[in-house]
């Protein structure tokens, strides 16, 4: 991949820096000279400064103004608006009996913005097909896991919040902990599994329930 | 106006004062008495420069979001339930309205544990992965990471994090165990202060932390190349001692990926360091620019030294030790910062 540039414009002198003091403590000294032609340097024909502080420097490439152009941080102890994000699915597994090769199911988005219960801000559905990682590609204490494929069948994505909500057509690699009533979740392929969801897996329905929820600040646009 | 005609302008003013009464005789005459000439200069006669070029070259490889990003994971491990108040999205105000996505912690509170968190950061990552590392086809990789705050984490008696400004980096990796093959691009653009031991080990280089702005690049696998624009202070003299800052404006092209015109001795531009008289020490590698079409230098790792300006010969330096494995990107599981890594269930 060819490096991006870079997201703001550096200010690395394209010369030498030394080169460029040096030249404004000429303009310094000229401008001094210029001014009656007293001097005041203390020895300093040109009355250059003593030293090379960086305050002589026109530009101080060392000691860069770091204007990220944020005012101070406001104090906000509690948010203003809160998101309440539940995602909430089912796997049903089989074949029955196992060794499971292939899922169904789905995943519930519901997120209640400031409490509003009965007006969720999102609700989407996704519906869910998967079949079976090789074992050898699991986590160390997984007991089985798939790639799933989310394909949304109700609601507006656009509408939710969750950072980490899944997008239609992606496909994620969960995997079931039974130690640890989680499912697992290959973080976007890259071989780092992390908790993901709490599990409850029925061994009579052979469906695994799982579910997680948080509670977030959220900024929303007042309307004018 | 260019500096040229600018001094050129300033050197016409002092004759017209010279006319009027001035000694005349020297008023346009830049090639009399060189200021310049009259620079004191330090001693450098303890100073084991090219030890100080190779540090300065390290620590300059070593700025970068992973710091700032190494900060926020700690302080999102060390956050509490509702301390600091975690945000789906940028966090409110003005500073953050032309972004979306991702998350944020912004708080003025403090924990049980007596953790003070001031301030905010929004963070951002784009994570892309496919293929797997144990097939022939290996596995594609290409991550991103956004961070963006200005805030401090600080225990009752020391700070723990702080970080203003904004950066982001990307990855870009092919992977596979059968055949072994490994091959990446790494980036990071940064402009802010970080400090803090949750983003600079003890044993860091930098320890303290350092202000930047700096854009680095580099390849490994199958490439070799380094490119460094911008500056760092360091906040002490980390660099043998005495030297505080570091400038940079270079390219360089290892021995993996040389060719015929390049050298892999020595990199194109210029590596600047700063003792703490805010003396400038520039070692210029020529030709000063991939595009200067002038008499290109020796391939030899030497380079000229100028000090405060002024040309002190030359001095020669093995940089070369940067394609020894210096160079490593971020692993992937760097790049993870889930909301359940904040811990919200519940």
């Amino acid at each position: 991949m060819t490096a991006p540039p870079p997201l703001l414009p550096t200010t690395a002198p394209t010369s030498r820096p030394s080169d460029r003091g040096a030249r404004y403590l000429w303009a310094i000294g000229l401008l001094l000279a210029c001014k009656g032609g007293a001097d005041t340097g203390g020895g300093s024909a040109v009355g250059l400064p003593p030293t090379d502080t960086a305050e002589n420097f026109i530009y101080d490439s060392a000691n860069p103004e770091v204007d990220t152009g944020f005012g101070a941080p406001t104090a906000d102890e509690t948010p203003d608006h809160t998101v309440k994000i539940t995602q909430k699915g089912l796997w049903a597994l089989t074949p029955r009996g196992g060794p499971y090769s292939t899922v169904t199911g789905y995943l519930e988005i519901t997120e209640i913005t400031d409490g509003l219960e009965d007006e969720p801000s999102c609700k989407v559905t996704f519906g869910l097909t998967g079949e079976s990682i090789p074992a050898e590609e699991l986590c160390a204490d997984c007991a089985y896991g798939f790639e799933v494929l989310y394909y949304l069948s109700d609601g507006e994505l656009a509408d939710c919040m969750d950072p980490d909500k899944p997008e239609t057509g992606t496909t994620l690699r969960l995997a079931w902990v039974p130690g640890a009533n989680r499912l697992y979740l290959d973080y976007l392929g890259t071989g780092v599994w992390i908790p993901w969801y709490v599990g409850s897996l029925d061994a009579v329905r052979e469906e695994l329930a799982f579910t997680w929820e948080a509670t977030m600040g959220v900024r929303i646009e007042e309307e004018e | 106006m260019t500096r040229t005609s600018l001094l050129l302008l300033l050197a016409l003013g002092c004759a017209d004062e010279g006319s009027n009464g001035g000694d005349g005789g020297s008023g346009s005459n830049l090639g009399g008495d060189d200021p310049a000439e009259q620079l004191p200069l330090p001693d450098v006669a303890s100073l084991n420069l090219p030890a100080a070029y190779n540090a300065a070259l390290d620590a300059m490889v070593g700025v970068g979001v992973s710091r700032p990003w190494e900060g926020l994971r700690g302080a999102v491990d060390l956050s509490q339930a509702g301390c600091p108040d975690f945000y789906a999205g940028p966090p409110p105000g003005d500073d953050l309205e032309d972004f979306e996505g991702g998350a944020a912690w912004m708080d003025s509170c403090v924990t049980g544990g007596a953790l003070t968190y001031d301030g905010y950061a929004w963070w951002r990552t784009d994570l892309f992965a496919e293929g797997s590392t144990a097939t022939p086809e290996g596995q594609v990789v290409e991550a991103q990471r956004q961070l963006i705050g200005q805030g401090t984490l600080t225990s009752a008696d020391e700070g723990l994090f702080s970080w203003a400004g904004e950066g982001s980096d990307a990855l870009s990796q092919v992977e596979s165990m059968a055949p072994s093959y490994k091959a990446w691009s790494y980036s990071s653009s940064l402009k802010g202060s970080v400090s803090g031991q949750l983003a600079f080990a003890a044993d860091d280089p930098t320890p303290s932390g350092w202000r930047a702005d700096l854009y680095v690049a580099f390849s490994g696998g199958s490439t070799e190349t380094l490119s460094l624009r911008g500056d760092a202070y360091f906040f002490e003299p980390v660099i043998e001692g005495t030297f505080d800052s570091v400038s940079a404006n270079l390219d360089w092209t290892g021995p993996l990926s040389a060719g015929p015109t390049d050298c892999a001795l020595e990199p194109i531009g210029t590596l600047s360091i700063r003792d703490q008289n805010a003396f400038w020490y520039d070692l210029v590698f020529l030709p000063e620019s991939s595009t200067d079409t002038g008499v290109p230098a020796a391939c030899d790792g030497c380079g000229t030294l100028y000090i405060r300006g002024l040309d002190q010969g030359e001095l020669c330096v093995d940089l070369t030790h940067i394609w020894n494995g210096t160079l490593q990107p971020p692993q992937l599981e760097d790049f993870v910062l889930s909301t359940r890594d904040i811990g919200l269930e519940g």
